[in-house]
Protein backbone atom coordinates (compact mmCIF):
# COMPACT_ATOMS: atom_id res chain seq x y z
CA UNK A 1 0.00 0.00 0.00
CA UNK A 2 1.50 3.42 -1.01
CA UNK A 3 1.24 5.23 2.02
CA UNK A 4 0.62 9.35 2.21
CA UNK A 5 3.84 10.76 0.09
CA UNK A 6 6.46 12.69 2.10
CA UNK A 7 6.31 16.63 0.90
CA UNK A 8 9.96 16.15 -0.39
CA UNK A 9 8.48 13.69 -2.88
CA UNK A 10 5.94 16.03 -3.77
CA UNK A 11 8.15 18.78 -3.99
CA UNK A 12 10.92 16.47 -6.38
CA UNK A 13 7.84 15.22 -8.55
CA UNK A 14 6.91 18.91 -8.81
CA UNK A 15 10.39 20.36 -9.43
CA UNK A 16 11.03 17.84 -12.19
CA UNK A 17 8.24 18.82 -14.32
CA UNK A 18 8.50 22.52 -14.27
CA UNK A 19 11.44 21.58 -15.53
CA UNK A 20 10.27 20.09 -18.22
CA UNK A 21 7.36 22.07 -18.95
CA UNK A 22 8.43 23.29 -22.44
CA UNK A 23 11.70 21.26 -23.37
CA UNK A 24 8.71 18.35 -25.03
CA UNK A 25 8.57 17.81 -28.23
CA UNK A 26 5.33 16.84 -28.55
CA UNK A 27 1.56 18.65 -27.91
CA UNK A 28 2.18 18.63 -24.35
CA UNK A 29 -1.15 17.81 -22.21
CA UNK A 30 -4.31 18.52 -23.81
CA UNK A 31 -6.66 17.27 -20.94
CA UNK A 32 -9.35 14.34 -22.21
CA UNK A 33 -9.67 15.42 -25.99
CA UNK A 34 -7.71 12.72 -28.13
CA UNK A 35 -5.00 14.32 -30.52
CA UNK A 36 -4.71 12.09 -32.87
CA UNK A 37 -7.83 10.34 -33.37
CA UNK A 38 -8.38 7.52 -36.01
CA UNK A 39 -5.13 6.07 -36.29
CA UNK A 40 -4.78 2.12 -35.89
CA UNK A 41 -1.88 2.75 -34.12
CA UNK A 42 -3.74 5.18 -32.12
CA UNK A 43 -6.14 2.60 -31.61
CA UNK A 44 -4.17 -0.15 -30.85
CA UNK A 45 -2.46 2.44 -27.92
CA UNK A 46 -5.88 3.08 -26.58
CA UNK A 47 -6.71 -0.74 -25.61
CA UNK A 48 -3.39 -1.33 -24.51
CA UNK A 49 -3.81 0.81 -22.31
CA UNK A 50 -7.14 0.15 -21.74
CA UNK A 51 -6.18 -3.64 -20.81
CA UNK A 52 -3.84 -2.33 -18.59
CA UNK A 53 -5.32 0.08 -16.11
CA UNK A 54 -6.89 -2.62 -13.56
CA UNK A 55 -3.65 -4.56 -13.73
CA UNK A 56 -1.66 -1.29 -12.05
CA UNK A 57 -0.75 -0.93 -8.81
CA UNK A 58 -3.72 -3.62 -8.04
CA UNK A 59 -2.79 -3.67 -4.23
CA UNK A 60 -3.43 -0.33 -4.02
CA UNK A 61 -7.09 1.37 -2.76
CA UNK A 62 -6.83 4.06 -5.37
CA UNK A 63 -6.27 1.51 -8.20
CA UNK A 64 -7.70 -1.64 -6.66
CA UNK A 65 -11.81 -0.67 -7.08
CA UNK A 66 -12.81 -0.97 -11.35
CA UNK A 67 -15.16 2.13 -10.68
CA UNK A 68 -12.17 4.52 -8.98
CA UNK A 69 -12.08 7.55 -10.85
CA UNK A 70 -7.64 7.26 -10.51
CA UNK A 71 -7.95 4.48 -13.22
CA UNK A 72 -9.58 7.10 -16.14
CA UNK A 73 -7.33 9.63 -14.57
CA UNK A 74 -4.45 6.77 -15.62
CA UNK A 75 -6.14 6.53 -18.94
CA UNK A 76 -5.76 10.25 -19.64
CA UNK A 77 -2.24 10.81 -18.44
CA UNK A 78 -1.14 7.53 -20.41
CA UNK A 79 -2.98 8.32 -23.87
CA UNK A 80 -1.86 12.31 -23.26
CA UNK A 81 1.40 11.08 -23.05
CA UNK A 82 1.43 8.58 -26.24
CA UNK A 83 0.27 11.30 -28.30
CA UNK A 84 3.11 13.67 -26.19
CA UNK A 85 5.89 11.02 -27.62
CA UNK A 86 4.39 9.29 -30.30
CA UNK A 87 8.11 7.12 -30.64
CA UNK A 88 7.32 5.27 -27.49
CA UNK A 89 3.15 5.58 -27.61
CA UNK A 90 2.49 3.25 -24.96
CA UNK A 91 4.88 1.32 -23.48
CA UNK A 92 3.90 -1.68 -20.39
CA UNK A 93 5.75 -0.40 -17.33
CA UNK A 94 5.08 3.70 -17.87
CA UNK A 95 1.17 2.44 -16.39
CA UNK A 96 3.06 2.08 -12.86
CA UNK A 97 5.45 5.32 -13.27
CA UNK A 98 2.21 7.25 -14.26
CA UNK A 99 0.15 5.71 -11.34
CA UNK A 100 2.87 6.67 -8.99
CA UNK A 101 3.09 9.90 -10.16
CA UNK A 102 -0.65 10.65 -9.13
CA UNK A 103 -0.81 9.24 -6.22
CA UNK A 104 2.08 11.52 -5.09
CA UNK A 105 0.96 14.24 -6.88
CA UNK A 106 -2.65 14.01 -7.07
CA UNK A 107 -3.30 15.91 -10.21
CA UNK A 108 -3.68 14.95 -13.70
CA UNK A 109 -1.40 17.49 -15.27
CA UNK A 110 1.20 17.69 -13.14
CA UNK A 111 1.54 13.72 -12.87
CA UNK A 112 2.00 14.32 -16.73
CA UNK A 113 4.63 16.55 -16.85
CA UNK A 114 6.37 14.19 -14.02
CA UNK A 115 5.68 10.78 -16.46
CA UNK A 116 7.34 13.38 -19.38
CA UNK A 117 10.46 14.20 -17.27
CA UNK A 118 10.75 11.49 -16.14
CA UNK A 119 10.73 9.49 -19.51
CA UNK A 120 12.51 12.27 -21.46
CA UNK A 121 14.65 13.76 -19.52
CA UNK A 122 16.00 11.80 -16.48
CA UNK A 123 15.99 8.53 -17.97
CA UNK A 124 18.00 7.58 -21.11
CA UNK A 125 16.78 8.03 -24.49
CA UNK A 126 15.26 4.56 -25.90
CA UNK A 127 14.28 3.36 -22.68
CA UNK A 128 10.65 2.61 -23.69
CA UNK A 129 10.83 2.89 -27.37
CA UNK A 130 9.95 -0.06 -29.96
CA UNK A 131 13.01 -1.80 -29.49
CA UNK A 132 14.13 -0.99 -25.53
CA UNK A 133 17.81 -0.68 -26.49
CA UNK A 134 18.80 1.56 -23.62
CA UNK A 135 17.31 -0.50 -21.03
CA UNK A 136 18.41 -4.03 -22.45
CA UNK A 137 21.88 -2.39 -22.60
CA UNK A 138 21.24 -0.79 -18.94
CA UNK A 139 21.38 -4.27 -17.72
CA UNK A 140 24.63 -5.36 -19.59
CA UNK A 141 25.95 -2.81 -17.73
CA UNK A 142 24.45 -3.81 -14.40
CA UNK A 143 25.82 -7.45 -14.68
CA UNK A 144 29.13 -5.69 -15.30
CA UNK A 145 29.36 -3.84 -12.46
CA UNK A 146 27.46 -6.49 -10.32
CA UNK A 147 30.78 -8.69 -11.30
CA UNK A 148 32.67 -6.05 -9.44
CA UNK A 149 31.15 -5.15 -6.40
CA UNK A 150 29.90 -8.42 -5.60
CA UNK A 151 32.13 -11.30 -7.56
CA UNK A 152 31.34 -13.86 -5.04
CA UNK A 153 27.81 -13.91 -5.68
CA UNK A 154 28.22 -13.30 -9.62
CA UNK A 155 30.18 -16.23 -10.08
CA UNK A 156 27.55 -18.26 -7.90
CA UNK A 157 24.64 -17.07 -9.72
CA UNK A 158 26.57 -17.75 -12.87
CA UNK A 159 27.51 -21.47 -11.28
CA UNK A 160 23.76 -21.78 -11.62
CA UNK A 161 23.14 -20.53 -15.15
CA UNK A 162 21.33 -17.62 -13.59
CA UNK A 163 20.71 -14.24 -15.34
CA UNK A 164 19.85 -11.36 -12.93
CA UNK A 165 18.51 -9.33 -16.07
CA UNK A 166 15.57 -11.82 -16.38
CA UNK A 167 14.40 -10.07 -12.86
CA UNK A 168 16.34 -6.53 -13.07
CA UNK A 169 14.95 -5.56 -16.32
CA UNK A 170 12.01 -5.06 -14.43
CA UNK A 171 13.03 -2.89 -11.79
CA UNK A 172 14.89 -0.71 -14.06
CA UNK A 173 12.07 -0.39 -16.52
CA UNK A 174 9.30 0.30 -13.63
CA UNK A 175 11.99 2.31 -11.58
CA UNK A 176 10.81 -0.08 -8.94
CA UNK A 177 7.27 1.08 -8.82
CA UNK A 178 5.57 -2.38 -7.38
CA UNK A 179 8.86 -3.91 -6.84
CA UNK A 180 9.76 -2.65 -3.22
CA UNK A 181 7.56 -2.03 -0.04
CA UNK A 182 6.26 1.56 -0.35
CA UNK A 183 8.15 3.55 2.02
CA UNK A 184 11.05 2.19 0.35
CA UNK A 185 9.83 2.77 -2.96
CA UNK A 186 9.08 6.24 -2.08
CA UNK A 187 12.75 6.72 -0.37
CA UNK A 188 14.56 5.46 -3.53
CA UNK A 189 12.06 7.64 -5.79
CA UNK A 190 13.61 10.66 -3.25
CA UNK A 191 16.63 9.92 -4.09
CA UNK A 192 16.16 8.99 -8.22
CA UNK A 193 14.47 12.74 -8.11
CA UNK A 194 16.25 14.69 -5.93
CA UNK A 195 20.27 13.28 -4.81
CA UNK A 196 20.97 13.39 -8.36
CA UNK A 197 19.94 17.20 -8.17
CA UNK A 198 22.75 17.62 -5.57
CA UNK A 199 25.28 16.84 -7.22
CA UNK A 200 24.00 19.14 -10.54
CA UNK A 201 20.55 21.10 -10.09
CA UNK A 202 17.54 19.05 -11.96
CA UNK A 203 15.85 22.33 -12.94
CA UNK A 204 18.26 24.58 -14.58
CA UNK A 205 20.32 21.46 -16.21
CA UNK A 206 18.15 19.57 -17.32
CA UNK A 207 19.02 18.37 -20.73
CA UNK A 208 22.60 18.58 -19.73
CA UNK A 209 24.16 15.23 -20.34
CA UNK A 210 25.48 15.15 -16.83
CA UNK A 211 22.28 15.64 -14.72
CA UNK A 212 20.60 12.10 -16.04
CA UNK A 213 24.12 10.09 -15.76
CA UNK A 214 24.11 11.38 -11.75
CA UNK A 215 20.19 10.44 -11.55
CA UNK A 216 20.50 6.98 -13.34
CA UNK A 217 23.62 5.98 -11.19
CA UNK A 218 20.71 5.56 -8.18
CA UNK A 219 18.64 2.94 -10.03
CA UNK A 220 22.41 1.09 -10.18
CA UNK A 221 23.27 1.81 -6.85
CA UNK A 222 19.97 0.15 -5.10
CA UNK A 223 19.94 -2.40 -7.59
CA UNK A 224 23.19 -3.69 -6.58
CA UNK A 225 22.79 -2.96 -2.86
CA UNK A 226 19.70 -5.20 -3.07
CA UNK A 227 21.82 -8.16 -4.06
CA UNK A 228 24.22 -6.73 -1.47
CA UNK A 229 21.78 -6.58 0.76
CA UNK A 230 20.35 -10.19 0.55
CA UNK A 231 23.67 -11.63 -1.05
CA UNK A 232 24.00 -14.70 2.26
CA UNK A 233 20.77 -15.56 1.31
CA UNK A 234 21.12 -16.40 -2.38
CA UNK A 235 24.69 -17.23 -1.70
CA UNK A 236 23.19 -20.37 0.38
CA UNK A 237 20.82 -21.24 -2.43
CA UNK A 238 21.80 -23.97 -4.66
CA UNK A 239 19.48 -24.71 -7.61
CA UNK A 240 19.27 -22.18 -10.51
CA UNK A 241 14.82 -22.80 -10.14
CA UNK A 242 15.12 -22.16 -6.55
CA UNK A 243 17.36 -18.78 -7.08
CA UNK A 244 14.93 -17.83 -9.54
CA UNK A 245 12.01 -17.90 -7.21
CA UNK A 246 14.08 -16.30 -5.14
CA UNK A 247 14.97 -13.69 -7.09
CA UNK A 248 10.94 -12.42 -8.37
CA UNK A 249 10.29 -11.29 -4.55
CA UNK A 250 12.94 -10.76 -2.29
CA UNK A 251 12.91 -7.19 -2.84
CA UNK A 252 9.52 -6.80 -1.26
CA UNK A 253 11.28 -8.67 2.26
CA UNK A 254 13.68 -6.14 2.64
CA UNK A 255 12.72 -3.91 5.90
CA UNK A 256 15.67 -2.03 6.94
CA UNK A 257 15.62 1.33 4.38
CA UNK A 258 18.53 2.73 5.96
CA UNK A 259 20.40 -0.07 5.61
CA UNK A 260 20.09 -0.58 2.10
CA UNK A 261 20.01 3.64 1.40
CA UNK A 262 23.62 3.04 3.41
CA UNK A 263 24.58 0.59 1.29
CA UNK A 264 23.88 2.05 -1.91
CA UNK A 265 25.19 5.31 -0.98
CA UNK A 266 28.59 4.26 0.44
CA UNK A 267 29.09 0.06 0.31
CA UNK A 268 28.93 0.87 -3.15
CA UNK A 269 31.25 3.20 -3.63
CA UNK A 270 33.65 4.44 -5.23
CA UNK A 271 31.17 4.32 -8.46
CA UNK A 272 32.53 6.80 -11.30
CA UNK A 273 29.59 8.37 -13.37
CA UNK A 274 32.14 8.35 -16.42
CA UNK A 275 32.63 4.48 -16.50
CA UNK A 276 28.77 4.32 -16.13
CA UNK A 277 28.42 6.22 -19.37
CA UNK A 278 31.32 4.52 -21.09
CA UNK A 279 30.04 1.32 -20.33
CA UNK A 280 26.43 1.86 -21.47
CA UNK A 281 27.43 3.15 -24.70
CA UNK A 282 29.84 0.36 -25.38
CA UNK A 283 27.08 -2.33 -24.40
CA UNK A 284 24.78 -0.02 -26.86
CA UNK A 285 26.97 -0.43 -29.54
CA UNK A 286 27.19 -4.40 -29.35
CA UNK A 287 23.45 -4.56 -28.64
CA UNK A 288 23.13 -2.94 -31.94
CA UNK A 289 25.65 -4.96 -33.85
CA UNK A 290 23.75 -7.77 -32.61
CA UNK A 291 20.27 -6.88 -33.74
CA UNK A 292 21.79 -6.19 -36.74
CA UNK A 293 22.72 -9.83 -36.95
CA UNK A 294 19.59 -11.28 -35.92
CA UNK A 295 17.12 -9.10 -38.10
CA UNK A 296 19.53 -10.77 -41.00
CA UNK A 297 19.11 -14.74 -39.61
CA UNK A 298 15.29 -13.79 -39.12
CA UNK A 299 15.28 -12.72 -42.76
CA UNK A 300 17.19 -15.70 -43.90
CA UNK A 301 14.67 -17.79 -42.15
CA UNK A 302 11.91 -16.41 -43.49
CA UNK A 303 13.53 -16.98 -47.06
CA UNK A 304 14.16 -20.25 -46.43
CA UNK A 305 10.78 -21.24 -45.00
CA UNK A 306 9.28 -18.90 -48.13
CA UNK A 307 11.79 -21.30 -51.20
CA UNK A 308 10.53 -24.52 -48.81
CA UNK A 309 6.68 -23.56 -49.27
CA UNK A 310 7.39 -22.78 -52.95
CA UNK A 311 9.37 -25.88 -53.46
CA UNK A 312 6.52 -27.57 -52.23
CA UNK A 313 3.72 -26.02 -54.50
CA UNK A 314 6.03 -26.96 -57.24
CA UNK A 315 6.24 -30.41 -56.40
CA UNK A 316 2.56 -30.96 -56.07
CA UNK A 317 2.35 -28.48 -59.53
CA UNK A 318 4.74 -31.65 -60.99
CA UNK A 319 2.67 -34.35 -59.41
CA UNK A 320 -0.35 -32.70 -60.48
CA UNK A 321 0.91 -32.74 -64.16
CA UNK A 322 1.95 -36.46 -63.68
CA UNK A 323 -1.53 -37.39 -62.96
CA UNK A 324 -3.02 -35.55 -65.71
CA UNK A 325 -0.89 -37.35 -67.71
CA UNK A 326 -1.80 -40.64 -66.28
CA UNK A 327 -5.62 -39.60 -67.22
CA UNK B 1 20.88 -44.21 -19.47
CA UNK B 2 17.77 -46.13 -17.62
CA UNK B 3 15.01 -44.19 -15.32
CA UNK B 4 15.14 -44.74 -12.19
CA UNK B 5 12.82 -44.03 -9.53
CA UNK B 6 14.65 -41.03 -8.40
CA UNK B 7 15.64 -39.49 -11.73
CA UNK B 8 13.71 -35.51 -12.10
CA UNK B 9 12.69 -33.59 -14.71
CA UNK B 10 12.69 -30.41 -15.05
CA UNK B 11 11.18 -28.95 -18.40
CA UNK B 12 11.29 -25.02 -18.77
CA UNK B 13 7.67 -23.96 -20.04
CA UNK B 14 6.92 -20.69 -22.10
CA UNK B 15 3.28 -19.15 -21.21
CA UNK B 16 3.67 -16.02 -24.59
CA UNK B 17 0.61 -15.06 -26.33
CA UNK B 18 -1.21 -11.21 -26.53
CA UNK B 19 -1.42 -8.45 -23.74
CA UNK B 20 -4.02 -9.37 -21.57
CA UNK B 21 -5.11 -12.44 -23.02
CA UNK B 22 -4.68 -14.14 -19.51
CA UNK B 23 -1.16 -15.67 -19.28
CA UNK B 24 -0.58 -14.65 -16.19
CA UNK B 25 -4.35 -15.81 -14.44
CA UNK B 26 -3.75 -19.33 -16.26
CA UNK B 27 0.01 -19.98 -14.83
CA UNK B 28 -1.61 -18.36 -10.83
CA UNK B 29 -4.58 -21.30 -11.44
CA UNK B 30 -2.68 -24.08 -12.68
CA UNK B 31 0.40 -23.55 -9.71
CA UNK B 32 -1.35 -21.92 -6.87
CA UNK B 33 -5.46 -23.10 -7.63
CA UNK B 34 -6.65 -19.34 -7.02
CA UNK B 35 -8.02 -16.79 -9.41
CA UNK B 36 -8.12 -12.77 -9.07
CA UNK B 37 -9.22 -10.39 -11.87
CA UNK B 38 -6.40 -8.19 -11.70
CA UNK B 39 -3.41 -9.20 -11.58
CA UNK B 40 -0.39 -7.11 -12.14
CA UNK B 41 0.52 -7.06 -16.21
CA UNK B 42 3.61 -8.88 -16.47
CA UNK B 43 6.68 -6.43 -17.31
CA UNK B 44 9.63 -8.20 -19.03
CA UNK B 45 9.35 -11.66 -17.79
CA UNK B 46 7.96 -14.08 -14.66
CA UNK B 47 8.39 -17.32 -13.40
CA UNK B 48 6.82 -19.82 -11.44
CA UNK B 49 7.38 -23.72 -10.56
CA UNK B 50 5.24 -26.62 -10.32
CA UNK B 51 6.09 -29.86 -9.42
CA UNK B 52 4.15 -32.74 -10.41
CA UNK B 53 4.30 -36.89 -9.93
CA UNK B 54 4.40 -38.12 -13.11
CA UNK B 55 4.71 -42.05 -13.70
CA UNK B 56 7.01 -41.80 -9.80
CA UNK B 57 8.84 -39.45 -11.90
CA UNK B 58 9.26 -35.99 -10.29
CA UNK B 59 8.52 -33.18 -12.82
CA UNK B 60 9.68 -29.57 -11.85
CA UNK B 61 7.88 -27.25 -14.63
CA UNK B 62 9.19 -23.93 -14.73
CA UNK B 63 7.05 -21.86 -16.55
CA UNK B 64 7.57 -18.74 -17.97
CA UNK B 65 5.17 -16.19 -17.84
CA UNK B 66 6.23 -13.50 -20.92
CA UNK B 67 5.01 -10.11 -21.46
CA UNK B 68 2.66 -10.23 -23.94
CA UNK B 69 3.02 -6.38 -25.39
CA UNK B 70 4.87 -6.74 -29.32
CA UNK B 71 8.17 -4.56 -28.11
CA UNK B 72 9.28 -7.13 -25.22
CA UNK B 73 9.54 -9.67 -28.42
CA UNK B 74 13.09 -7.56 -28.40
CA UNK B 75 14.44 -10.47 -25.63
CA UNK B 76 12.05 -13.21 -26.44
CA UNK B 77 15.10 -15.00 -27.69
CA UNK B 78 16.97 -14.87 -24.23
CA UNK B 79 13.65 -16.23 -23.35
CA UNK B 80 12.73 -18.60 -24.84
CA UNK B 81 16.48 -20.48 -24.71
CA UNK B 82 16.49 -24.01 -23.98
CA UNK B 83 12.59 -24.20 -23.03
CA UNK B 84 10.94 -27.70 -23.96
CA UNK B 85 7.63 -26.75 -24.47
CA UNK B 86 4.92 -23.69 -24.53
CA UNK B 87 1.44 -22.85 -24.26
CA UNK B 88 0.16 -19.88 -26.55
CA UNK B 89 -2.69 -18.27 -25.31
CA UNK B 90 -5.49 -15.81 -26.62
CA UNK B 91 -8.74 -14.51 -25.41
CA UNK B 92 -11.70 -16.15 -27.31
CA UNK B 93 -13.33 -12.66 -26.76
CA UNK B 94 -11.24 -10.61 -29.27
CA UNK B 95 -10.49 -12.10 -32.35
CA UNK B 96 -7.24 -9.71 -32.79
CA UNK B 97 -5.40 -11.96 -30.13
CA UNK B 98 -6.57 -14.97 -32.25
CA UNK B 99 -5.01 -13.71 -35.31
CA UNK B 100 -1.93 -12.87 -33.38
CA UNK B 101 -1.27 -16.94 -32.75
CA UNK B 102 0.62 -17.33 -35.89
CA UNK B 103 3.03 -14.43 -35.28
CA UNK B 104 3.62 -15.63 -31.49
CA UNK B 105 4.35 -19.08 -33.32
CA UNK B 106 6.41 -18.35 -36.33
CA UNK B 107 8.47 -16.14 -33.54
CA UNK B 108 8.59 -18.98 -31.54
CA UNK B 109 9.73 -21.65 -34.35
CA UNK B 110 12.30 -19.11 -35.76
CA UNK B 111 14.03 -18.29 -32.39
CA UNK B 112 14.04 -22.28 -30.43
CA UNK B 113 14.46 -25.92 -31.66
CA UNK B 114 15.07 -28.86 -29.78
CA UNK B 115 18.65 -30.75 -29.51
CA UNK B 116 17.22 -32.62 -32.87
CA UNK B 117 16.47 -29.60 -34.38
CA UNK B 118 12.60 -30.57 -33.68
CA UNK B 119 9.80 -27.52 -32.82
CA UNK B 120 9.32 -27.70 -29.30
CA UNK B 121 5.76 -29.29 -28.58
CA UNK B 122 3.52 -26.23 -28.42
CA UNK B 123 -0.66 -26.52 -27.22
CA UNK B 124 -3.14 -23.60 -27.97
CA UNK B 125 -5.15 -22.14 -25.34
CA UNK B 126 -8.18 -20.56 -25.93
CA UNK B 127 -8.89 -18.90 -22.67
CA UNK B 128 -11.55 -16.78 -20.96
CA UNK B 129 -14.16 -19.20 -22.77
CA UNK B 130 -16.41 -18.95 -19.65
CA UNK B 131 -17.07 -15.42 -21.45
CA UNK B 132 -18.47 -17.62 -24.81
CA UNK B 133 -16.14 -18.44 -27.55
CA UNK B 134 -17.60 -16.65 -30.56
CA UNK B 135 -14.19 -15.58 -32.32
CA UNK B 136 -14.10 -19.81 -32.41
CA UNK B 137 -17.50 -20.09 -33.93
CA UNK B 138 -18.43 -17.17 -35.25
CA UNK B 139 -15.32 -17.30 -38.12
CA UNK B 140 -16.37 -21.19 -38.37
CA UNK B 141 -12.55 -22.00 -37.64
CA UNK B 142 -11.98 -25.73 -37.42
CA UNK B 143 -9.63 -25.87 -35.00
CA UNK B 144 -8.27 -29.54 -35.20
CA UNK B 145 -6.97 -28.28 -38.81
CA UNK B 146 -5.38 -24.95 -37.63
CA UNK B 147 -3.45 -26.82 -34.97
CA UNK B 148 -2.05 -29.22 -37.68
CA UNK B 149 -1.70 -26.53 -40.30
CA UNK B 150 0.03 -24.41 -37.58
CA UNK B 151 2.11 -27.57 -35.75
CA UNK B 152 0.46 -27.39 -32.45
CA UNK B 153 0.22 -30.79 -30.47
CA UNK B 154 -3.10 -29.73 -29.41
CA UNK B 155 -5.56 -27.12 -28.08
CA UNK B 156 -7.86 -26.54 -25.14
CA UNK B 157 -10.86 -24.10 -24.36
CA UNK B 158 -9.53 -22.69 -21.12
CA UNK B 159 -11.16 -20.73 -18.10
CA UNK B 160 -8.22 -19.84 -15.11
CA UNK B 161 -11.38 -17.88 -13.88
CA UNK B 162 -13.44 -21.08 -13.54
CA UNK B 163 -10.72 -23.54 -13.67
CA UNK B 164 -11.94 -25.18 -16.91
CA UNK B 165 -9.46 -27.26 -18.74
CA UNK B 166 -6.00 -26.05 -17.68
CA UNK B 167 -4.67 -29.10 -15.69
CA UNK B 168 -6.01 -31.00 -19.07
CA UNK B 169 -3.86 -28.61 -21.41
CA UNK B 170 -0.95 -28.89 -18.97
CA UNK B 171 -0.68 -33.01 -18.78
CA UNK B 172 -0.97 -32.71 -22.74
CA UNK B 173 1.58 -30.90 -22.86
CA UNK B 174 3.71 -32.72 -20.51
CA UNK B 175 2.82 -35.74 -22.19
CA UNK B 176 4.54 -34.66 -25.21
CA UNK B 177 7.55 -33.01 -24.36
CA UNK B 178 8.53 -36.39 -22.37
CA UNK B 179 7.41 -37.93 -25.54
CA UNK B 180 9.80 -36.01 -27.40
CA UNK B 181 12.61 -35.70 -25.17
CA UNK B 182 12.38 -39.75 -25.30
CA UNK B 183 12.41 -39.69 -28.91
CA UNK B 184 15.83 -37.62 -28.64
CA UNK B 185 17.49 -40.03 -26.86
CA UNK B 186 16.56 -43.01 -28.46
CA UNK B 187 18.00 -41.13 -31.81
CA UNK B 188 20.97 -40.34 -29.83
CA UNK B 189 21.66 -44.17 -28.86
CA UNK B 190 22.82 -44.87 -31.82
CA UNK B 191 25.11 -41.88 -32.97
CA UNK B 192 26.39 -41.99 -29.33
CA UNK B 193 27.25 -45.65 -28.09
CA UNK B 194 28.00 -48.02 -30.96
CA UNK B 195 27.76 -52.20 -29.98
CA UNK B 196 31.46 -52.97 -29.89
CA UNK B 197 32.17 -50.54 -27.00
CA UNK B 198 31.94 -52.29 -23.52
CA UNK B 199 29.93 -49.52 -21.91
CA UNK B 200 29.07 -46.28 -21.83
CA UNK B 201 32.41 -44.66 -21.54
CA UNK B 202 32.81 -43.69 -24.88
CA UNK B 203 29.86 -41.24 -25.15
CA UNK B 204 31.63 -38.27 -26.45
CA UNK B 205 28.43 -36.17 -27.19
CA UNK B 206 27.09 -35.91 -23.47
CA UNK B 207 26.20 -31.91 -24.11
CA UNK B 208 23.21 -33.74 -26.34
CA UNK B 209 21.64 -34.86 -23.54
CA UNK B 210 19.14 -33.12 -21.13
CA UNK B 211 21.34 -33.53 -17.61
CA UNK B 212 20.77 -30.36 -15.91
Amino acid sequence: MISVPPRSSKACCGGASHGSTGSGSGPGWSGPEPGAPGSATHSATNRQIQLDLHRTLTTNQHFSSPSSPALQQLRRVLLAFSWQNPAIGYCQGLNRLAALALLVLQSEEEAFWCLVAVVENILPPDYYTKQLLASQADQRVLKDFLSEKLPRLSAHLQLHSVDVSLVCFNWFLVVFVESLPSDLLLRLWDAFLYEGSKVTPIITQIGDHATPRSLREVVFRYALALFKYKEEDILKIQDGVEIHQYLRFFTKTITDGRRLTSIAFSDMNPFPGRLLRNRRVLHLQRLQAELQDLEDQQEEFLTENLTEILTENRRDDKELDVSEDEL
Amino acid sequence: MQNNHTKEHLFKILVIGDLGVGKTSIIKRYVHQNFSPNYRATIGVDFALKVLNWDQETVRLQLWDIAGQERFGNMTRVYYREAMGAFIVFDVTRPASFEAITKWKEDLDSKLSLANGKRVATVLLANKCDQGGDVLTNNGIKMEQFCQENGFVGWYETSAKENINIDEAANCLVKHIIASENDMLQAEVPDTITPQLENDKGRTCSSCFRSQ
